[in-house]
């Protein structure tokens, strides 16, 4: 066994003899009375003697690797005067590297030319496996040199995925006998007859044991599953991402994400605790509240295809399973000139192109849902990736529901919410060229009904939300500096909600039917080693079946009545188009100096329904390396969307809404403070425009004025700092974590246009207009502090356990008890006149909530079991969400968020 | 109703300690205020005047019951959904004629007080009533606009909207009650039209888009066939049945609304049985979203009742035909172990509406025993 090189990390900066060192070694010079010569290191320390530390026994066996750092004195004459350690990725590595350290020799290190103490860092890094055969003085040639007939041959493949591990070494007796090669084979000439001992090592692999036994003139072979490292980077860190170019993007490893608590093993819910991201409505979270914006303001992209939920049931599970993800880009603001339609954040999730040399897969069983996920060599280079998902809280909501029925004359009511998902992916790399084809789904329904009732009238109510997409993509790469990526994708939405009683010939249903055609094209090319450009298209095609059957208030002047007849229905059906066109252009160009300047314009011609518009987008992202460690970024961009198309239906909506525009300015630095430490702090600003408000009155529009019941008239803005304090997850690393705060205010202001007859004006109408601002208030998504705190260990054994600790602002909210309350003797209620109460003046208390997850994993050589426990609010904290009130709005009562909730899963993975 | 609990539980995910609940009436109430007429025509009436009573209750115990309340009516001439506090934003959107009326009326008020009296307990409710006395008492306002004051709010009100656009404008009284430890306002609309939109036919037809169809003719003729109005008045309840036990499909017998006697912890079904007359027909104006056109059409009011107790559970604080299939609803009286030996007595109100502003109500007085 031999160690790993050892690391000399000499200290930068020194101090002359007998100065104590602070501050990252920084000198503390004597405090000088007039200006002198600063003390220059002219000769650093070299190692002469090298000691190895004895590695912990227990460690080896388990295959743990790690370092210790030392801060060593070294002293004028290359002697180890003291050694302190300052830090260990494992405690038991502690005292056998204090032990190596004080036995060091080095040459003196010089100061202004004259040897001199001077403290230095030095890092022993224990690896067990690092295995060079050439290394061994004279065993291997001597075994090689064997012409002797293969007599043992072995297959190593990596336990599970068993994908072959090339440059394994494969020792004997304890000396190195071969080496796999790219097929994980090796071939053994001269094996010892009898019972022997084959160890078998691997980079990122725990060592493998087992003994074999051979007789004389027996070729034996052997097939060995190698368990790889937890947390092996090589098999978890996200790749094939392009180096930071954007400000406030976050990517985060798979390893990260897979087993974040309070997420139930849901990577695309880890965004949640990013700085910038608000704390979602409920418990499960869900909503993508990006910096104080309305979450209709950010877009999710899977694969650069729009989608209209991320979320099954608004955040139970996500729609994508994780086996495909390839990445997960959070964009909180800021963004390039390749995204469009969102005024606040983009999601965009990536899915992996699959390279599975065998039938591999994972299923997984929880309370909530079940899934299933399968990769699939199909020949040809073609590969198949398949995946399923569905949740069964609809097959245990019968068994407890009877406990919930006094008489049998009040019949019964079952409620039934079911989510599921699909996905299947086909793949195949040729030369040049990349054919991938993707198809996904997912479903959602909800439907609550009630039969037999002699008491209450019978019905039912049904949420349907479906959507599919088919995507088929081909990448081409134009020689080594340029590709062309073109997409299109076809798909289809459905919402439905719908309410029926045969007893009142009820029928009430909004039925939205949306297929789209997206196509998208994209030309990277690299012109020089300075320069990179990129450009695209980005067209959504669309038309949208808006079918409604309701009981529209379409009755003029009624009298005021506590009952509503729901059976008084009015039926309306509009086709709403959508052709959307966007076209963009990025340069990257690197001049030097540690500088990248990204200026983009982005270009769309609205086109929906029966609003039409041009938005121009210029988008400049600046990046500076100032110094090794220490980067200055800054962003500025126009962005724009349309309201949510269910504003834009006639009669429910205004059909001549506009974009909502926002303008997005962000600056921030970020620091490595360690080679796994790093801080990334950001102030942003962002103003936003013609949004979509409630209207008050009259609105102008196109053919004049209407009333209708949404305009443009609402602007806003949100200011904030938000910081991301991370311990990134090393190779064979026992810890991650990050900190992630968002100090922020979002205000909104509501505005409206009082119009007057005047008919001496030369206005076509003969009305004046004028503009006025009505109020402004927080907006609903102000959170003014969003402390997140995320934490994640390796225990070893297969064991793992993290937390999650939310600290959050109270939501605003409008204290409706402060009111003037009244009785509207006619429709029997009491209602509260808030005038005088300021929207959103309220706040509710704060939010704070622990979730704790722990997995126990069993590695076998062809399968991998896990088991795990995901506890929402530990300790049970009644956080508030709402407040609800009586008929009187007198008595006051919190709405709670979730509760104490375990989750108990098991999933294989072959 | 459990099984409501369980959809909100599973809706919401999230629950909400106990509030008061509508249904409960546990101090000073105002449960209903009535018009008579409900409507006024003002080319039939030449002198508007509707006499308005309030249902006010509270079953508190002395001293609270012993305290006086003092209320207030007061009309409010303008359209308004916020106990008339609009008032002044509605004059000002008034003509420069019609604001001394306005103002003039509004001025149309009168106060007083409703007496507790030591033995209010002994009379009948009939004579408590009359006396203002508690548990319950009967506040009442005459408005009566003179000839001049009704033409000339008919003539601010087809200046506001057409007269509702032939569907009656709405204007209101509002009563403010305070007691010892609670003041509230309430406010009762009543609907001021023309008996017969045809008179109106050529204005209508301006603001409608189209004529008011004449005599005979029908909507095919491109008119509205708004037909002239017969006058709505006060729904009135027939009787009172029983059933014992929760079942809906159980035999319901007549009661006497002045009384009946019960056990604790008991449940019956209370039935109020409207007269057949309390059902009128009546027209009304919708617009067909597709094509924006008016018309007409007719239907017969459907009736609903609001329920109050003083003591015990009801099932439903509303029922109707819409919602409930029946008006009848479940009342459970009071745990046994809170009736006091000598037993107490319990009022169940019933509110009833028609769907154009018509209100009646009626009592049911029980006796619980241990």
């Amino acid at each position: 066994m031999k160690y790993g090189a050892a690391i000399l990390a000499v200290s930068l900066w020194c101090t002359s003899a007998g100065a104590q060192v602070e501050e990252q070694n920084i000198p503390r010079a004597p405090k000088p009375a007039a200006p002198r010569k600063q003390p220059q290191l002219t000769k650093p320390p070299e190692l002469v003697d090298y000691v190895s530390p004895e590695y912990p026994p227990e460690l080896f066996a388990e295959g743990i690797a790690g370092e210790a750092v030392l801060l060593i004195d070294v002293g004028a004459d290359g002697k180890v005067a003291n050694a302190t350690v300052s830090r260990v990725s494992h405690p038991a590595f502690a005292e056998p590297a204090l032990v190596a350290g004080r036995k060091l020799t080095f040459t003196p290190a010089e100061i202004d030319g004259t040897p001199a103490p001077i403290r230095i860092e030095y890092r022993f890094v224990f690896e067990p496996v690092v295995i060079e055969p050439d290394a061994i003085v004279g065993a291997p040639s001597e075994i090689r040199a064997d012409q002797s007939p293969v007599n043992y041959r072995g297959l190593v493949r990596q336990a599970v995925a068993r994908k072959p591990i090339e440059g394994a070494t494969v020792m004997i007796g304890g000396r190195p006998v071969a080496v796999t090669n790219d097929q994980g084979v090796f071939e053994v000439r001269g094996a010892p007859t009898g019972k022997f001992e084959v160890r078998i090592s691997a980079q990122n692999y725990k060592v493998y044991w087992v003994d074999e036994e051979r007789a004389d003139n027996e070729l034996i072979e052997g097939k060995y599953y190698l368990l790889p490292l937890e947390n092996n980077p090589y098999e978890t860190v996200v790749t094939t991402r392009a180096p930071k170019r954007e400000v406030s993007k976050v990517e985060l490893k798979r390893g990260e994400v897979e087993k974040s608590p309070g997420t139930f093993g849901d990577p695309l819910r880890v965004i949640e605790n990013l700085p910038g991201m608000g704390r979602a409505f409920g418990g499960f979270g869900g909503q993508l509240i990006v910096r104080g914006a309305n979450p209709e303001d950010t877009r999710v992209y899977v694969d650069g295809i729009e989608v209209p939920f991320l979320y099954h049931f608004g955040g139970l599970t996500s729609i994508i399973q994780a086996q495909f993800l390839d990445h997960i880009d959070f964009y909180p603001g800021g963004f390039g000139a390749k995204y469009g339609r969102s005024t606040a954040g983009i999601v965009d999730v990536g899915t992996r192109l699959l390279d599975c040399d065998g039938f591999h897969g994972r299923g997984k069983v929880d309370l909530i849902d079940s899934a299933y996920y399968s990769c699939h060599p199909l020949g040809g280079g073609w590969t198949l990736g398949v995946a399923a998902r569905r949740s069964y809280i609809d097959l245990f909501i019968p068994l407890i529901q009877d406990a919930f029925t006094d008489s049998a004359d009040e019949g019964s009511a079952t409620i039934s919410p079911r989510y599921l998902d699909y996905q299947l992916k086909a793949s195949k790399v040729l030369g040049r060229n990349t054919f991938e084809i993707f198809m996904f789904g997912s479903a959602d329904d909800l439907s609550f009904s009630q039969s037999g009732s002699l008491e209450d009238v019978n019905f039912s109510f049904g949420l349907d939300q479906y959507f599919n997409r088919t995507m088929f993509r081909h990448r081409y790469k134009l020689g080594e500096t340029a590709s062309l990526t073109s997409q299109v994708t076809g798909g289809f939405t459905r919402l439905q909600f719908s309410g029926e009683s045969e007893e009142l010939d009820l029928e009430n249903r909004l039925k939205v039917d949306y297929p789209t055609f997206e196509w998208r094209e994209q030309l990277d090319v690299k012109l020089s080693e300075q320069v990179s450009l990129s450009a695209g298209l980005d067209h959504l095609f669309g038309s949208a079946k808006v079918f409604l059957n309701a009981p529209l208030d379409n009755r003029i002047r009624t009298y005021p009545s506590p009952v509503f007849d729901f059976a008084d229905t009015s039926r309306l059906e509009t086709r709403l188009g959508n052709y959307s066109q966007g076209y963009w252009a990025e340069a990257q160009i690197t001049p030097g100096a540690g500088l990248k300047i990204i200026p983009g314009f982005r270009f769309e011609r609205i086109d929906f329904y029966r609003s039409q518009g041009y938005e121009y987008m210029p988008r400049l992202n600046v990046r500076w390396q100032a110094l090794e460690g220490t980067s200055f970024k800054a962003a500025f961009g126009l962005y724009a969307k349309l309201p949510e198309p269910r504003y834009f239906t006639q009669t429910i909506g205004n059909p001549f809404l506009k974009t909502e525009r926002s303008t997005q300015y962000v600056a921030g630095v970020e620091q490595k403070i360690t080679e796994l430490i790093n801080v990334d702090v950001q102030g942003f600003y962002t103003l936003r425009s013609r949004l979509r408000q409630d209207a008050s009155g009259l609105v102008e529009t196109e053919e004049g004025v209407q009333s209708l019941i949404f305009d443009n008239g609402g602007r806003g803005h949100t200011i904030g700092l938000q910081l991301l304090l991370r311990h990134e997850l090393e190779p064979g690393g026992r810890f991650f974590g990050w900190v992630s705060y968002t100090l922020s205010r979002s205000v909104v202001t509501d505005s409206s246009i009082d119009f007057f007859e005047d008919n001496d004006t030369a206005t076509d109408d003969g009305l004046l207009r004028e503009r006025r601002d009505t109020f402004t208030y927080l907006s609903d998504f102000d959170q003014t502090h969003i402390l997140t705190v995320v934490g994640q260990w390796v225990l070893g054994k297969g064991w793992e356990v993290g937390f999650r600790f939310r600290l959050t602002s109270g939501n605003p909210y409008t204290p409706l008890n402060r009111g003037r309350v009244g009785f509207d003797a006619d429709r029997d209620v009491y209602y509260v006149n808030i005038d005088g109460v300021g929207r959103n003046s309220g706040r509710l208390p704060i939010f704070h909530q622990l979730d704790v997850r722990v997995d126990r994993t069993w590695t076998y050589s062809l399968v991998k079991i896990g088991l795990y426990l995901d506890i929402l609010n530990v300790y049970n904290h009644r956080n508030t969400e709402q407040y609800s009130y009586d008929y009187r709005y007198r008595g006051v009562a919190p709405l709670r968020t979730i509760p104490f909730f375990p989750n108990l899963g098991v999933q294989v993975n072959w | 109703m459990r099984r409501y609990t369980l959809m909100a539980l599973l809706a919401a995910a999230a629950c909400s300690d106990g509030l008061d609940e509508v249904e409960d009436v546990r101090d000073l109430r105002v449960l209903a205020l009535r018009a008579d007429p409900p409507e006024v025509f003002v080319d039939q009436d030449p002198q508007a005047i509707v006499t308005f009573s309030a249902l006010v209750v509270d079953p508190r115990q002395a001293p609270l019951a012993t305290t006086p309340i003092d209320y207030a009516f007061q009309f409010c001439p303008v359209e308004s959904n916020e106990g008339c506090l609009d008032y002044d934003k509605r004059r000002a959107e008034a003509s420069e004629e019609s604001r001394p009326l306005l103002d003039g009326l509004r001025g149309l008020a009168e106060d007083g007080i409703a007496n507790s009296e030591a033995e209010a307990r002994s009379l009948t409710p009939a004579e408590a009533s009359e006396r203002g006395a508690w548990p319950y008492a009967i506040l009442p306002f005459t408005l009566a606009l003179t000839p001049t004051e009704t033409q000339n709010l008919a003539i601010y009100f087809f200046e506001t909207n057409r007269i509702g656009l032939g569907m009656g404008s709405l204007p209101s009284v509002s009563l403010a009650v305070s007691g010892a430890d609670d003041a509230f306002t309430a406010e009762k609309r009543f609907v001021f039209n023309v008996a017969n939109p045809g008179a109106a036919a050529a204005q209508l037809g301006v603001d409608f888009g189209y004529p008011v169809c004449e005599s005979g003719e029908d909507e095919s003729a491109g008119c509205v066939a708004l037909r002239p109005r017969v006058r709505n008045s006060n729904p009135s309840f027939d009787r009172i049945q029983v059933s014992l036990g929760a079942l809906a499909n159980g035999e319901f017998a007549d009661v006497q609304s002045t009384g009946f006697t019960m056990r604790g912890s008991s449940v019956i079904r209370i039935l109020p049985v409207m007269t057949g007359d309390s059902y009128e027909p009546f027209q009304e104006l919708v617009t067909n979203p597709s094509t924006g056109r008016i018309s007409a059409r007719d239907l017969t009011e459907v009736i609903s009742v609001s329920w109050f107790a003083t003591a015990g559970d009801l099932q439903d604080p509303l029922t109707t035909p819409l919602y409930t299939k029946s008006l009848d609803t479940e009342y459970r009286s009071p745990p046994i172990d809170a009736v006091p030996p000598e037993g107490m007595m319990v009022s169940v109100f019933m509110v009833a509406r028609d769907q154009r502003g018509g209100v009646a109500w009626q009592n049911l007085e029980i006796f619980v025993t241990k």
